[in-house]
C-alpha cells in the first residue's frame, strides 16, 4: 500500500489472419513499448473484448480473408466500446466517412515509424 | 415486287429522287430499294430505328425487334413516341420523361449524339445499350427525323466490371504482398543491421508508391511527372525550403515497367544524396530536368538528368551498391537506353537516357499500341 508499482504496459488487440503479418504487427506494438495480446479472427478478437477491459487499443487489418471483415469489426468496436483506440492497416484507400471516429488507417506497406507513433499516440 | 440483283445500282426510279418533305407514314410508294434496304438492314447486327419529327418509330430493323421485344408493327400500332416503348423508366423504378431523353436531344439539338443509356425490354428487364443518334434533314436542311443505332453492351460492361473488379484485386495484392515481404524480412534479419532494414523497408514503400502512380490509370500507363514527383515526395514534402528541389521538363505517359524502373532509380539517387549528397546538408541543391527525343527508330527518348549541388565534396565509391548497379547496368539492359553517374567533386550528376517502350502489353503475346 502506498507503494508506487511501475506503470502497466498499455494493451494493445492486434487483429490480424495471416500469422506472417501478425508477426510484424506484434513486432510494431512492442517497439512502441506496448504489450500485444493477438487474435486471428473477428470472432476472437470480440470474444477477447468481451472478457478483459483493459484493452487501450485495437490494431486490426482491415484485408482479412480479403473482405470487409476488419472495417465491420472497427465500427462495431467504436459502438459498443466507444473509449477504444483504433488503428488499422490497409492495402486500399478509405474514405474519411468510412472510418469510425478517431480512427487511423495506415497503409501498406507497412510505414514503420508512422505505425509505432500512431501505437504510442494512442497509449499516452 | 421482286428483289433486284444485288450487284445492280442503286434504284433510278425517279421518285426515288424526289425531295424528302417528310418521313411519316403515308401512302408513299413502295420502291424496290426498299426490298434491298430490308434485306441489308435485317441482317445487320446492330438495331436500327427510324423515327419521325414526332420521335415516333416508323422503321426498326430485325436486329431492333430481338433487342426490345417488340415488333415493328407493335410499335406502328402504338403510335407513340419510340422514348415510351423502350425507355420509359429508369433503372431505379422511376419514369423517366421523354424531355430528359439524351437521344430524344439528337432531333431538337441538331446534332450528333452518342451516348449510353439503359432501355427497358418488353419483358419488363433492364439492358445497357450504346447509341448513336443523327439527324435526318430534307432537302432544305429541315431536320425531319433521327435515325439512331443501338447495340447491347451488356456484356461489355459485365467485362468492365470484371476487369475493375480484378485490378482492385491486383492492387490490394501487390501492397499486400509487400507487406508480407517486410514481414519476412523483418523476421529473418532480426537482431541484425537495423540500419539496413530500414534502407530494405524504404525500397519496398519507393516500390509500393510507383505502383500507386500505375493505379491512376488502371495499370496501363503512368504520367512522368507524377512518377519523379512521387518518387522525390519523402523529401519534397518534408523540405520546408521550397528552392531544394528544381523539376523542370515535359510530361508525358510511361509504360509501368519504365515508370516503376525510374521511380526506384530516383529512390536511391534520392538516397544517396541525403545520406552523402546535396540533401545532407540544409544548403544543397537538386535539380532534375528532362526532355524528349524522337529516337531513330520513331520511338521517343527521355533524357533526364539528375544534378546536385551545394553539398559536401563527392569522392567516388569504392564499392558500387544496389542503387547504382540498378541505374548503371540494370536501366541501360532493359531498355536499350543508357545510364552514366558521374561523382563530380561540385556535386553528383546522373544523366539517363531511356527510349519509352510503346504503351501496352509489350512481352505479352498482343502488342497494342495506344495514343495517350
Amino acid at each position: 500500500m502506498g507503494q508506487r508499482l511501475p506503470p502497466a504496459r498499455t494493451i494493445v488487440l492486434v487483429v490480424e489472419d495471416d500469422p506472417i503479418l501478425m508477426m510484424a504487427l506484434v513486432e510494431f506494438v512492442e517497439d512502441a513499448g506496448c504489450e500485444a495480446v493477438e487474435a486471428h479472427t473477428v470472432a476472437e478478437a470480440i470474444r477477447i473484448l468481451e472478457t478483459r477491459t483493459d484493452i487501450r487499443t485495437v490494431f486490426t487489418d482491415l484485408d482479412m480473408r480479403g473482405s470487409t471483415a476488419g472495417m465491420k469489426l472497427a465500427v462495431a468496436i467504436r459502438d459498443r466500446w466507444p473509449p477504444i483506440e483504433l488503428l488499422m492497416i490497409s492495402s486500399q484507400p478509405w474514405d474519411k466517412d468510412q472510418i469510425p471516429a478517431r480512427g487511423v488507417v495506415l497503409g501498406k506497406p507497412f510505414d514503420r515509424r508512422r505505425i509505432v507513433a500512431a501505437i504510442q499516440k494512442f497509449a499516452v | 415486287v421482286t428483289l433486284p440483283n444485288s450487284r445492280q445500282p442503286l434504284q433510278s426510279d425517279p421518285a426515288a429522287h424526289a425531295p424528302l418533305t417528310t418521313l411519316r407514314r403515308g401512302s408513299t410508294p413502295l420502291f424496290e430499294t426498299e426490298r434491298r434496304l430490308n434485306a441489308v438492314l435485317n441482317n445487320a447486327s446492330v438495331s436500327i430505328f427510324l423515327m419521325d419529327d414526332r420521335q415516333h418509330c416508323i422503321y426498326m430493323n430485325r436486329a431492333a425487334e430481338r433487342l426490345t421485344g417488340w415488333t415493328l408493327t407493335e410499335v406502328l400500332a402504338r403510335d407513340c413516341p419510340l422514348h415510351d416503348i423502350v425507355h420509359h423508366t429508369y433503372p431505379d423504378g422511376r419514369p423517366f420523361p421523354l424531355a430528359e431523353c439524351a437521344i430524344d436531344r439528337a432531333f431538337p439539338e441538331n446534332n450528333q449524339e452518342r451516348g449510353e443509356e439503359v432501355f427497358v425490354h418488353r419483358d419488363g428487364h433492364f439492358f445497357p445499350v450504346g447509341f448513336t443518334a443523327s439527324p435526318i434533314r430534307d432537302d432544305l436542311a429541315n431536320i425531319i427525323g433521327t435515325i439512331i443505332e443501338v447495340r447491347d453492351i451488356s456484356e461489355e460492361k459485365a467485362a468492365a466490371e470484371r476487369q475493375r473488379l480484378l485490378i482492385n484485386e491486383l492492387n490490394h495484392r501487390v501492397k499486400n504482398t509487400l507487406a508480407t515481404v517486410q514481414s519476412i524480412a523483418a523476421q529473418s534479419f532480426r537482431g541484425t543491421d537495423p540500419v539496413a532494414l530500414g534502407v530494405f523497408n524504404a525500397r519496398m514503400m519507393a516500390l509500393s508508391s510507383a505502383h500507386n502512380v500505375l493505379v491512376e490509370d488502371n495499370w496501363e500507363s503512368a504520367s512522368l511527372r507524377s512518377v519523379i514527383e512521387r518518387a522525390l515526395a519523402p523529401h519534397l514534402l518534408a523540405e520546408v525550403d521550397t528552392d531544394r528541389f528544381a523539376l523542370a521538363g515535359p510530361d508525358e505517359r510511361l509504360h509501368p515497367k519504365v515508370a516503376v524502373t525510374l521511380a526506384m532509380a530516383l529512390h536511391e539517387l534520392m538516397t544517396n544524396a541525403a545520406k552523402y549528397g546535396a540533401l545532407s546538408v540544409p544548403e544543397g541543391r537538386v535539380v532534375v530536368t528532362w526532355t524528349l527525343q524522337p529516337c531513330e527508330d520513331g520511338r521517343q527518348r527521355l533524357d533526364l538528368t539528375w544534378r546536385e549541388r551545394g553539398g559536401p565534396p563527392v569522392t567516388t565509391p569504392t564499392r558500387r551498391g544496389f542503387g547504382s548497379r540498378l541505374i548503371e547496368r540494370q536501366l541501360p539492359m532493359e531498355f536499350d537506353g543508357a545510364a552514366e553517374i558521374a561523382y563530380a567533386p561540385a556535386g553528383v550528376v546522373c544523366r539517363l537516357q531511356i527510349p519509352l517502350t510503346p504503351l501496352g502489353w509489350v512481352g505479352q503475346e498482343t502488342i497494342e499500341g495506344r495514343s495517350a
